[in-house]
């Protein structure tokens, strides 16, 4: 993971050397930045959206929204932690308030936040407030990995348009829903995917860049390529079937 | 000039203000159509409204942004046609947003399109039956957003032949009509044309001038509504009829038309609030399953109907009661231990006025309950029964009544069961949960002991691993599903042992949750709140001492649903995002104590259970080691009996709690 200062420094250096190429590898680093927030699923197509609606009429459009959503998460967070603190939790309110950061992560793209709130919701359900407390860390954690990738990702964007550039849109990887195994070891579907030992619920890259990601139901997301690869180091054997 | 004097004809056009001075500008607007569609969007979340905002702007739409429904529906009434289409949220803290568009659809009559996160086919059903024209799922994409003109068009179209009716025709409306078609699609304005035109050929006379002012589309505000509603109840529903009901009203203005499609309006709204209420007697049948009507909605069953037809402010017994017969045969169509019941109680409320006396006696002999205390006796009762007897025909006040039959004809002021009723159907619906809970989690008792012994190989491998993995806190953030619906759960986990171990003594969250596995705070739970009680000496240091009276508290506090107790166990406090650090350092081992602070979820999670069904057995795992899970957790059971005898599970404090 790029952080700012590192980019900065190494920007920095590289002015003295070849001023001219300072533009291109900030587009450069951020578009690998922004790609990698994509594969790590931090963000989706739907923050693409927002990056294409920003313009000449609006340029900081994205910032705009990005603050809001802080905003307005921060301040929901907050009501959600004193609502379960509560001696009787109003599980009403607190749905409410979990639907409420549901929506507005997933309109910004905030994937992971927005998964996150789902799997509180469900425990919601079962209205057992030490166990919505502990979803709801889930979701803290979450949200402040995604501010902090965000304000990095915005930075960038920044030096890059005070560089006089534009700012390059990476694409949202589309991720191919597989089947996967329910539990290490299993063959689901030999023909398609034979996940062995255990497996993450993180992305996993394989050499040939094939990105697999699981995501809060347990469905490993491939994107990419989808032949067979092999994957020795993080224990898993992927075969991804041609479909 | 094809618009009638600006101030006087109000707009109905898309189109900027400065086209409508003009007259050559008319077209050029309604060349760019949908371009200068005049969306009001409506929703309290600011991010939302914000992107939601910029897209339409994107889509060169008019945009009015609100951030409340209160707001959105005042800027509606002042400004009668200034806008197309409204887009609103569903859940919004200060109207429901299908309250909203009720309004809308009864004051403005635009269409309107609901918009949520929640997609569950429930809540799309209700946008359906409420009226949206649309329902949109968030996150909403720039191409949904392009084609709600579509919705505009088509109201307009209907609307237009709502009043192709035989008899009177209106000149300003049919005018208004021809205009807004000439305008609004250009593209199709051949088709428009040629079908408007054969329209008015049908109907005949009054259509070229188009130089007449346009009259402005009726619009119902709450007073003319409320005018409306006195009216029909006057009338009796079932006699209203919009000529008779005009009369009555005596309002300048206003055609036989108008009457007519609001009246239209108005029955499906009642239909619908019957409907509801109906529906959600059917709901109650399975508790567990979207319980998406709350069951706080069950005053409205016998609320809502009286209030919203009480809204002329006289409420005739025959008018409610003939009203609650219109719901009534809707609730005929619920299947219901009662169906019989229904088919008798139906022919009862539609001869109202005619039964006799003494015949409605005998039947409500039969069916009636003299007490709502009966009523709520019946545990197992479906709710639609209970329904049935709110709408069914009230009569005469009393019948003493066999209390065999629950199926009251409810002879009792219906005011008065009414009231009654939503409280003890909420009675009955709380004991009937808790009756469901508790047989859920008995369930759930089976396969912990299959866990237990399959785990235990695990935990010793990855014992070792649970420090390094595993402070949820600090690690990468794992999403744990947490899935009521389903005991099967795709869930992989990289730390196995935390599954395993936690499995087993966090039985709740086991079945209902099976693969719950990941890197969960909760895994770690378990672990270490055995090691706690077992092992006081091992490396758990702070941890350990706090720990176990810690556990035991907070699993007590949970039963209780009290956090209160937190003063003496930093460990134990509510999971806090800006707490959490400092609990943790405090302690040497802080991957034990988190997962001491983590035990206590499943040790809460027992407790409750515990209260539910005393005979809980395994509460605690008091264990650390795999081999010994299976020991302690036997040994949990007298260690639960032993605490349990020590307290009463409301309200204590459990500080001295030997363990």
């Amino acid at each position: 993971m790029l952080n700012v200062a590192e980019a900065q420094e190494a920007l920095e250096i590289e002015k003295i050397e070849r001023p001219d190429m300072d533009l291109i590898e900030m587009q450069r680093q951020f578009a690998e930045y922004s790609a990698s927030l994509f594969r790590e699923g931090f963000l989706d197509s739907q923050f693409t959206q927002l990056q294409q609606l920003q313009d000449e009429s609006n340029p900081d459009f994205v910032l705009e929204v990005v603050s809001l959503f802080f905003d307005g998460s921060e301040r929901l967070l907050n009501d959600l932690t004193l609502s379960l603190e509560q001696e009787m939790v109003d599980f009403k309110k607190v749905d409410a308030h979990v639907h409420q950061l549901k929506g507005s992560s997933s309109s910004i793209g905030a994937q992971r936040v927005k998964n996150a709130c789902i799997a509180f919701r469900n425990c919601c359900e079962l209205q057992i407030p030490e166990a919505c407390r502990a979803y709801l860390q889930q979701v803290k954690q979450e949200y402040l990995l995604v501010k902090n990738k965000l304000q990095t990702l915005l930075k960038m964007e920044q030096q890059i348009v005070a560089a006089g550039g534009s700012i390059p849109i990476t694409e949202c990887p589309e991720w191919i829903r597989l089947e996967c195994c329910h539990r290490p070891g299993c063959c689901y579907k030999p023909e398609w995917i034979r996940l062995e030992c255990c497996y993450r619920m993180e992305w996993i890259i394989s050499e040939s860049r094939m990105v697999a990601r699981v995501d809060h139901l347990g469905l490993m997301l491939l994107a990419g390529v989808d032949q067979a690869r092999v994957l020795p180091q993080a224990g898993v054997l992927l075969q991804a079937g041609v479909d | 000039m094809k618009f009638g004097g600006g101030a006087a004809g109000s707009m109905s056009l898309p189109g900027s203000s400065v086209a409508r001075q003009k007259d050559g500008a008319a077209d050029a607007v309604s060349d760019q159509f949908p371009a200068g569609l005049r969306v009001l969007v409506v929703d309290d979340d600011p991010t939302c409204l914000t992107i939601l905002d910029k897209m339409l702007r994107t889509c060169r739409y008019e945009v009015t942004k609100c951030n409340r429904a209160e707001v959105a529906l005042s800027l509606l009434r002042e400004n009668k046609n200034g806008y197309d289409v409204v887009i609103s949220d569903v859940h919004m803290p200060d109207m429901d947003g299908f309250k909203l568009l009720e309004h809308i659809g009864l004051e403005m009559d635009l269409p309107v399109i609901m918009m949520s996160a929640d997609d569950s086919k429930n809540v799309v059903m209700k946008g359906v039956t409420h009226g949206a024209c649309d329902y949109l799922i968030k996150p909403v994409r720039i191409e949904a957003l392009k084609n709600i003109w579509q919705h505009v068009v088509r109201k307009k179209k209907n609307g237009w032949k709502e009043l192709e009716q035989p008899g009177r025709l209106d000149d300003g409306d049919r005018q208004q009509k021809q205009e807004d078609l000439d305008n609004l699609s250009p593209s199709n304005e051949g088709s428009w044309k040629t079908s408007k035109r054969k329209g008015e050929e049908d109907e005949g006379e009054e259509k070229d001038d188009m130089a007449t002012l346009k009259k402005p589309r009726v619009v119902w505000s709450a007073e003319l509504h409320q005018q409306f509603v006195v009216a029909v109840n006057q009338l009796g529903i079932d006699k209203a009829v919009p000529k008779k009901i005009l009369e009555l009203m005596n309002v300048t203005g206003l055609t036989r038309e108008n009457v007519a499609s609001h009246l239209q309006k108005y029955r499906l709204y009642l239909r619908r609030l019957s409907g509801v209420s109906q529906h959600q007697g059917g709901l109650n049948n399975s508790f567990l399953g979207p319980q998406e009507t709350s069951f706080g909605m069950m005053p409205s069953l016998g609320g809502i109907d009286l209030r919203t037809l009480t809204v002329a402010g006289q409420l005739p017994a025959q008018t409610l009661a003939s009203y609650q017969a219109s719901g009534l045969t809707r609730a005929a169509l619920k299947p219901s231990i009662a169906m019989p019941f229904v088919d008798q109680r139906d022919s009862l409320s539609i001869e109202i006025p005619k039964l006799k006396f003494g015949e409605g006696q005998k039947q409500q002999q039969q069916l009636s309950t003299t007490n709502t205390k009966h009523i709520n006796l019946l545990q197992g009762i479906p709710m639609t029964m209970e329904q049935k007897q709110l709408v069914s025909f009230q009569q005469s006040p009393q019948l003493s009544g066999t209390l065999n039959n629950l199926h009251g004809g409810g002879q009792n002021s219906s005011l008065l069961r009414q009231m009654v009723q939503p409280q003890s159907q909420g009675e009955m619906l709380n004991e009937s949960i808790g009756g469901q809970m508790s047989l859920i989690q008995s369930s759930i008792g089976q396969p912990i002991p299959r866990n237990r012994v399959s785990n235990s190989d695990y935990s010793v491998n990855h014992m070792a691993d649970l420090p390094h993995n595993g402070f949820p806190l600090s690690s990468t953030p794992v999403i744990t599903p947490l899935s009521s619906k389903g005991f099967k759960q795709e869930g992989i986990s990289s730390d196995m042992q935390g599954e395993k171990v936690f499995a087993q003594s966090y039985d709740v969250f086991d079945n209902l949750h099976q693969h719950k596995t990941q890197n969960w705070q909760l895994q770690n739970a378990a672990l270490n709140y055995g090691a706690a009680s077992r092992y006081p000496t091992t490396s758990l240091g702070n941890a350990v001492n706090v720990s176990p009276s810690v556990l035991v508290h907070q699993a007590f506090s949970l039963a209780n649903h009290k956090n209160g107790h937190n003063g003496d166990c930093h460990v134990g406090k509510t999971i806090s995002f800006a707490g959490a650090e400092e609990q943790f350092g405090g302690t040497t081992n802080i991957d034990r104590n988190a997962n001491c602070l983590l035990t206590n979820i499943p040790s809460r999670v027992k407790v409750e259970r515990v209260q539910e069904m005393s005979s809980r057995t395994n509460l605690f795992s008091d264990h650390f080691g795999h081999d010994d899970l299976m020991s302690a957790l036997l040994k949990q059971q007298e260690d639960l009996g032993q605490v349990e005898s020590e307290f009463d599970f409301d309200g204590y404090t459990m500080d001295n709690i030997p363990v």
